[in-house]
Parts: C-alpha cells; structure tokens; sequence
C-alpha cells in the first residue's frame, strides 16, 4: 500500500471515530450543555470517545464471531458519512482556530517562532512508521490484531494465550484498520490518537493557566520524551492509555456544576478506556484522578449534596463500568473465567532487580524518570523536563495552594507515581504510568516561560537549550529509521532491511511463500506478526512450549514435537531456554527422525523435521473447523 | 490608637520592604544574586544536555568524535556514567523467562 492510501485510511478511519463519537455526544449532552474550550478539543473528544467506543463494539462483534469485512467496512462507511454531515458544519471553525493559532506564531519574536515550528516539525516527524514493529509489537499486540482480523473472530494467540485476558482498546483498533486492508495504517492511528490526547493535555494546560507559550514547551517536551518515541510506531498499545488518560483528566478538570452529569460520564468512560488500553493504570492514573476530583467536588464553600457531590461519582463508576464490561465477558467467553486477566501472573511477583538497583532508582529518581536506562524501562521523559526543572522555584508564589488548579494537577501527577511506585518498586517502565509522568510536563513547562518572561538573558537560557535539544532530537532518531529497517523504508524501496530484520525478511520471503496452508509451526519468535495468518493461529502453545521444555531427554522432545504434528521449527538463535534446548537436542538427532535444516546462523534455527515411522497416529492437526479461522484439533484415531 | 486594617498593615510593609531593597546597594547585589542564579542556571541545564549527549549520542555526535579522535576518552567517560543508570543486579531468571 502507497503512503498516500496509508494516511488516507487512518484519517478516513478517524473521520468514522469521530462519527460514532458524535452519536454518543448526542445521548450523553442531549441539550449541548457541555462547553468545549475549543472547536478541536471538542472533535479530539469525540475521535477518543468513539474509538473507545469502537473498540468496545468490535469486542462484542469479534466474540460473536460476526467480525467480518463486509459487516466491519459497512459500519465504517455509515460511520464515515455520520461524521461527515454531522461535522461539515465544525470545519469551517477548526480552519479558524489554526489560522489564529497561525497568526500567533507569526507576531512570536523570533526566537519563540523556532522553537514553535521545531515542536510541528518534531510532531511531524514522528509519524509513526518511521520506525519498525518491535517487541511486543510485532510478538502479540500487532499479531493478536491479524489473527481477529483474519479469522473473523475473537481468539487467543497461540503462545500468548493470556494476552487475550487483558482489557481491549488498541488492539481493536488494529484489527480494524487491517480488515480495512491497510495494517500500516495502524501505526498512524496510533499517531493521531496520540495527537488528540495532545489536544486535551494542552486545553487541560490552558485551565491550569498556561499560556500559549507554555503550551507549545509542553507539546515539545511529549514529544521529545524517548518512551513516547519508543511506544510510537512499535505496534504496542500503551498511548492508547495516555490518550484516553489525557482525556479524563482534562474532563475531570473541566467539571462544572451546570454540566455535572455530562461530565462525570466522559470522565467515566475516558477512564475505563484508559484501564482497558493499559490495566496498570488502575493502580497509578486512577488514584491520580481521584484526587483531582475530590479536590473539584470537595470545595470548602460547597454544600455537601447527594446531587453535587455523590451522583457525580456514581455516574462516573457506571460509565467506568460500562466499558470495563468487555474484559468479564470476554474473559467468560474465552477462558470461562471472568476474572481470568487477574489470575495471570501479576506484575507484582515479577521481581526485575536488587536492592541496590532500586535504591539507585528512587535515589536518583528525577534522573531515572529522564536518563534512566534500567532494565525494561523502555525509555523515559524528556530531558528538558529535567533541564528546567529548578525553575519551579520561580513560579509565582500562591497565597493559597489548595485554590492553585496547577498545584493540585502537579500533586495529582506525582501521587499517581507515587502509588505505583509504592506498589511495584521493581517494575520501573515509563509505559506502566507514562500519563501521570506526562502530566509534570505542565508546571515544568510554565516555570520555564514564566522564567523567560522576566528578561532577556533569562529568555536565552530557555530558548538555547530548548533548539540545542530539538536539534539533538531530531539527529538521535531521524537517523535511527534510516539506518535500521523501518516501515517507512520499507514503503519507499518496496522491501524490509534485511541486513537488520533477519528474522522477518526470512518469515517474508521464505516461510510463507514454503509451508503449506494449516501446517504447525513450533515458533515463539517475536516476529510472529510477520508469520501468514493460518501459521500463527496454528503455532505451538504455551502449554507445548513448557511440556517441551520440561522433557528430560532429546529423544522425548523430538517425539513430542512430531507427535504434536509440528514438522516445521522456526526458533530465533538466542541465549534462552527454547534455542539453548534446541542447540543442544540437534546434536543428539535420532535414528527415526530426519532433519531438513533450512537455515542455522547465528540468528535463526529453520528446520522441518520428517520421520522415518508411521505418523498417521499422531493425534494433533490445524484445520478450518469453522473458515476462515484455523484451529488446533484432536484427530480421531480410526 | 487609631485602627489600622489588616490589609493597610501589609501594603504598608511591602512598601518597606521595596524601599529597602530599591536602596542603590541593595540594587548591586540583586543584580549580583540573579546574575549567580542565571550561572548555576546555565551550568545545570548545560551538565544535563552534556550528560544526554555523553549517554545517548546521536549517530552524527559518534561519527565526528570517532573523526577527531576522541573515541578512546569519549566511551571512557560514558562506560563511567552509564552504570549509575543501569541495572547492575538484573534478576537473570525473569529476564530469560521474559526474553522467552
């Protein structure tokens, strides 16, 4: 697919969102009460809404086994055109606000002019297919997207079966744009999506006074943050969370008397969203909103009314509720256990490191936050974060905090930190709570221009770090994707890097085009995205990768491997259990087995294997049971 | 005694306050006080973005230091800062398990 279509999918998918989410605009604020700051704020809520909306939908359909292209394209297209004629009329407005955010940039002096223009062109140049599918990616959030997609259906992906417990919202989305036939597309959704929770980040700036200054560091310093960056185009779901999470903050803030009710439902489904797109959030996004709005409801100079203060709060666990329904129900459906996503291993017996690491951690825990390389990090927050971070001091001081809308949001961000950090000390991943640590970007980015106002030299200082760190930026990971494989590189030469991408190049060009259709493949590559569709719903288990595992001899591995009908073995060449297991069993090869190794370097093991016995016995195959999905069966012994 | 307003009192003591401080030798050392503030300023900003870029150095930063020669010292100093920000105790099982 050129890039034109690519773009043109995602923004015609987004026009869909925005439809759906106007429908749901249309029950929850029958009589327009809610004010919207601004023309793309109010489309940003209504893209977020209908996409959690969405995601939802395709939940319940992909369950029911209906997820089909006819019925996935027309609901799209009726979407398309709802968000057409019921927006049309909104353009004309969003066209103004950017001619007059246009204006101010161009009466900025000079200095503010290029830093505004290196945050467009940092936002720009982030476009996610810059960079290629990674990890857990291309391993299951991208793969479990392709296996709805193709067969039709809710399934759990072979080998990461408890991935399908976990809440729903990316993924979704995922598997829709590639029964829409474009799964680059994905990549750019994610980008837009993260765009829209920009929107209301910077609107839930404005509330807390920033000023437009302030609002372009602070779009800046997301920007330039390297989890951002690494989440961006990898295939993972994790900004789905931070946008939704942006989302309920930003309404969470907004909520006022006269629009109470619509309010607190928006901040309950952007705050089920969010659990769902990442259920870390439960322990660090959802304290950090309570506390926003106990300090909106909980005012000194109200009254305490049912109305006014605990209707509010129901509303808002109900709509919380409505859309976390997805996750029992699937869970019953799929594992027959509703509450199966609790009952896989919790992150809080995963234990990463020491002691002494964790002590460095939280020693040098502003450090850590921005130029931490600890282990599962996953990149941090912007580094001008940590650059401006003594001009707090020179805030203006406040008379009375609790009345300060800043304070409290900066509290709020740091007790969501807090909270985790408290409950999992050893699992410090900027993507776990990235939407708490985002949110500091606000009072650091208003001391900053609040600092610069006082003069010039102090104007200087901001503005010479701020250039010398975009142009740092943009040299660290512009050249990234033109050296490594990237999506981008792939759509201008027709093909992967292959120097760089063994694994998928050897999936692409070789795998695929080879094996025949429904044959089992004992794989647990991380390149499973790139396998063709049958392949993956018919690769080894978790359970066959732990009873294969657990065998003490080679020649019970090997007879297990045949006997569970997998004649094709694709295991990436690396210093862990399987590959270790394997290396040593293909010295020990016995009598009745013969091996065609296809390729062993020292990246892969591509062997198939073919015994010397009769195999009609062996009781396991894949088949279409129900086309087009694939599924593992147990043959009948005649 | 006269009553004087709360208020009155504070507008009466921020005057002072500002006189005192608008005294012209007082003036030198603000001067003076800020100026040291914009240093410390200037070095800390300064420390972190050299401290990024001696962490993470951009592809053009390693090829114009592998060009001048710099190389040897160069990853000296960053094999001695990049210890303090990385894992030195990694629970070996559970990275295996969870390369896996």
């Amino acid at each position: 697919m050129d890039t034109l279509s690519i773009l043109l999918t995602a923004i015609a998918y987004s026009i869909a969102c925005i439809g759906m989410g106007d429908m749901a605009m249309r029950i929850i604020d029958k009589k327009g009460k809610l004010a919207y700051s601004s023309t793309l704020v109010g489309f940003s809520t209504r893209f977020l809404l209908g996409q959690g909306l969405l995601a939802n939908l395709w939940v319940f359909m992909a369950l029911a086994g209906i997820f089909s292209p006819l019925l996935i394209n027309g609901i799209i297209v009726l979407l398309i055109i709802g968000g057409i004629v019921l927006n049309y009329k909104n353009f004309p407005d969003v066209i103004n606000q950017c001619r007059k955010i246009w204006h101010e940039i161009m009466n900025e002096a000079w200095g503010w002019k290029v830093i505004i223009f290196s945050t467009i062109l940092v936002w720009l140049i982030w476009v996610p297919y810059w960079f290629p599918l990674e990890t857990s990616g291309s391993r299951y959030y991208m793969a479990i997207a392709k296996t709805i997609s193709a067969a039709e259906q809710l399934k759990v992906l072979p080998g990461y079966e408890d991935v399908a417990s976990l809440g729903m919202q990316g993924e979704m989305q995922f598997a829709a744009l590639m029964t829409l036939g474009s799964p680059e597309s994905t990549q750019v959704f994610s980008w837009l999506t993260m765009t829209a929770g920009c929107v209301l980040l910077l609107s839930l700036g404005r509330l807390v006074g920033l000023n437009r200054r302030s609002q372009w560091l602070t779009l800046l310093m997301v920007f330039t943050s390297s989890a951002v960056i690494i989440l961006s185009g990898s295939g993972k779901t994790d900004l789905y969370g931070v946008a939704f999470a942006f989302a309920a903050f930003y309404w969470a803030l907004k909520f006022e008397e006269k629009d109470q009710l619509q309010s607190s439902v928006l901040v309950g489904l952007f705050s089920g969203m969010a659990v769902m797109a990442k259920l870390n959030y439960a322990v660090n996004f959802l304290p950090s909103l309570a506390l926003i709005l106990f300090w909106k409801l909980f005012q000194p100079s109200q009254k305490f009314t049912f109305k006014t203060h605990l209707l509010p709060l129901i509303i808002m666990g109900l709509g919380g509720l409505f859309i976390a329904s997805q996750m029992p129900v699937k869970n019953q459906f799929l594992f027959a256990d509703p509450m199966a996503a609790f009952n896989t291993e919790d992150i809080s017996s995963q234990v990463w490191y020491g002691a002494e690491t964790i002590r460095r951690v939280y020693l040098l825990l502003p450090f850590s936050l921005t130029i931490g390389a600890f282990w599962g990090q996953g990149g941090g927050v912007s580094t001008l974060m940590l650059a401006f971070l003594p001009l707090l001091f020179f805030l203006p001081k406040q008379n009375r905090w609790r009345e300060n809308p800043l304070f409290v949001v900066s509290v709020a961000a740091i007790f969501g930190l807090v909270c985790w950090f408290i409950a999992y000390p050893s699992n410090f991943a900027l993507r776990y709570f990235l939407a708490c640590a985002l949110l500091l970007a606000l009072p650091v980015a208003k001391a900053a221009t609040d600092y610069a106002s006082i003069g010039n030299f102090n104007e200087r200082l901001v503005q010479v770090p701020v250039i010398i760190f975009v142009v740092y930026t943009v040299l660290g990971y512009v050249s990234y994707p033109l050296e490594t494989g990237s999506t981008l590189r792939q759509i201008a030469t027709g093909e992967a890097n292959c120097s760089n991408e063994t694994m998928r190049c050897l999936i692409t060009d070789q795998v695929n085009n080879e094996l025949p259709l429904g044959v089992r493949v004992f794989t647990y590559t991380r390149h499973r995205y790139w396998l063709r569709p049958d392949l993956i719903q018919c690769a080894s288990t978790t359970e066959e990768l732990n009873n294969f595992a657990s065998l003490n001899s080679s020649d019970l591995r090997w007879k297990y491997l045949v006997g569970r009908g997998f004649h094709t073995i694709l295991v990436e060449n690396r210093n862990t259990t399987i590959p270790d297991i394997i290396r040593a069993d293909l010295l020990e090869i016995p009598e009745w087995l013969s091996i065609t190794i296809l390729q062993d370097n020292e990246n892969i093991f591509y062997f198939q294997l073919s015994s010397k016995e009769d195999t009609s016995t062996n009781l396991i195959g894949c088949g279409q049971i129900t086309p087009p999905s694939w599924d593992i069966f147990e043959k009948s012994i005649p | 005694m006269p009553h004087i307003a709360f208020e009155e009192i504070r507008v009466t003591k921020r005057q002072m306050v500002k006189s005192h401080l608008m005294k012209p030798d007082l003036k030198i050392q603000r001067k003076k006080l800020t100026l040291l503030v914009n240093i410390l300023l200037g070095l800390w900003v300064g420390a972190i973005l050299f401290l990024q870029l001696i962490l993470y150095p951009p592809q053009p930063v390693v090829t114009i230091v592998n060009e001048l020669g710099f190389t040897e010292p160069f990853y000296n100093l960053q094999g001695k800062i990049f210890p303090t920000f990385q894992t030195s105790d990694l629970n070996l099982e559970f990275a295996l398990k969870f390369n896996d």
